[in-house]
């Protein structure tokens, strides 16, 4: 299984290979769970918005052309896609005060390091969520992910010199909110 | 080159996926018909009317028949030929003027 690569799966897939299907999906459903979480911020979404991406690979694998990308480079491309439908789609949740309070850094300090930990990570999620929408998919893509720039433009299907554009404005707003 | 932007990032914690995800993911998927482009879907059948000649037989069969149907029927159409008259034989095989001298 690991001497075979995604794009020879996916050559196996276009052909209704479904063993070849599920490897697809074993190998790339963590991270991309990872990625639809940090979108959409919670699991039932996160869970949907992978399984629509996965379906869309499955449905339309003859599409994919190992010569003109990596399949982790398509398969994120669509994830994105999936996941922006769904938060366009979706009413904007009204201002947890609760939740904010527990954000906001108080007079006390954290009583152990767990909470803190807690409150340093929805402060990192509300400070990536406030980005503007390519900006936080650039962000993801390079720093979470972990996918080089030019990796990361193929994904949006933008120059790479417009990605480190988007990855400059969006290191100054996170360092302004986290307070860098 | 350490960023501490970076570092800080990876401290957002998230979820685990649910634990038969990855099934449930592929029995949803695979109950989804596959979607083939025609471009594809012609080379595909291109390919294999070309290397298997048992592929599209009928197919094949019926192409004979209309081509021979269409040659035969475009040679009725056309004007017959006029036949040869015997007079250009002669002329035609360049035995004429050696035929006429010689009566001469």
């Amino acid at each position: 299984m690991a001497d075979i690569t995604d794009e020879e799966r996916m050559i196996a897939v276009a052909e209704g290979n479904q063993a070849a299907f599920r490897q697809i999906v074993a190998v790339h459903l963590d991270s991309g769970h990872a990625i639809a979480f940090r979108f959409l911020g919670n699991r039932p979404d996160a869970e949907e918005a992978v399984q629509d991406a996965f379906t869309k690979v499955w449905m339309h694998a003859a599409r994919f052309d190992p010569d003109k990308a990596r399949f982790k480079t398509w398969f994120v491309r669509i994830l994105s896609n999936t996941c922006l439908d769904r938060m366009k789609a979706r009413i904007p949740p009204a201002a947890n005060i609760d939740a904010l309070q527990e954000v906001l850094p108080g007079k006390e300090k954290p009583q152990d390091a767990a909470l803190f930990q807690k409150q340093e990570s929805e402060k990192i999620k509300q400070a990536v969520q406030s980005l503007p929408e390519r900006q936080r998919i650039a962000v993801m893509l390079c720093y979470f992910e972990e996918m080089t720039n030019p990796e990361a433009a193929a994904a949006m299907n933008m120059h790479v010199k417009a990605l480190e554009g988007l990855l400059v404005r969006a290191r100054k707003t996170l360092k302004q909110i986290l307070g860098e | 080159m350490k960023d501490d932007l970076k570092i800080r990032l990876k401290r957002w914690q998230i979820e685990e996926p649910s634990a038969d995800l990855a099934n449930r993911i592929a029995t949803h998927a695979l109950q989804h018909k596959q979607i083939i482009p025609f471009s594809i879907r012609l080379s595909r059948a291109l390919e294999a009317a070309l290397t298997d000649w048992t592929y599209g037989l009928a197919y094949k069969m019926a192409s004979i028949a209309l081509i021979a149907c269409i040659g035969v029927t475009i040679g009725l159409a056309s004007p017959q030929p006029e036949s040869l008259s015997i007079d250009i034989v002669p002329l035609a095989l360049g035995t004429e003027d050696v035929e006429g001298m010689e009566e001469s």
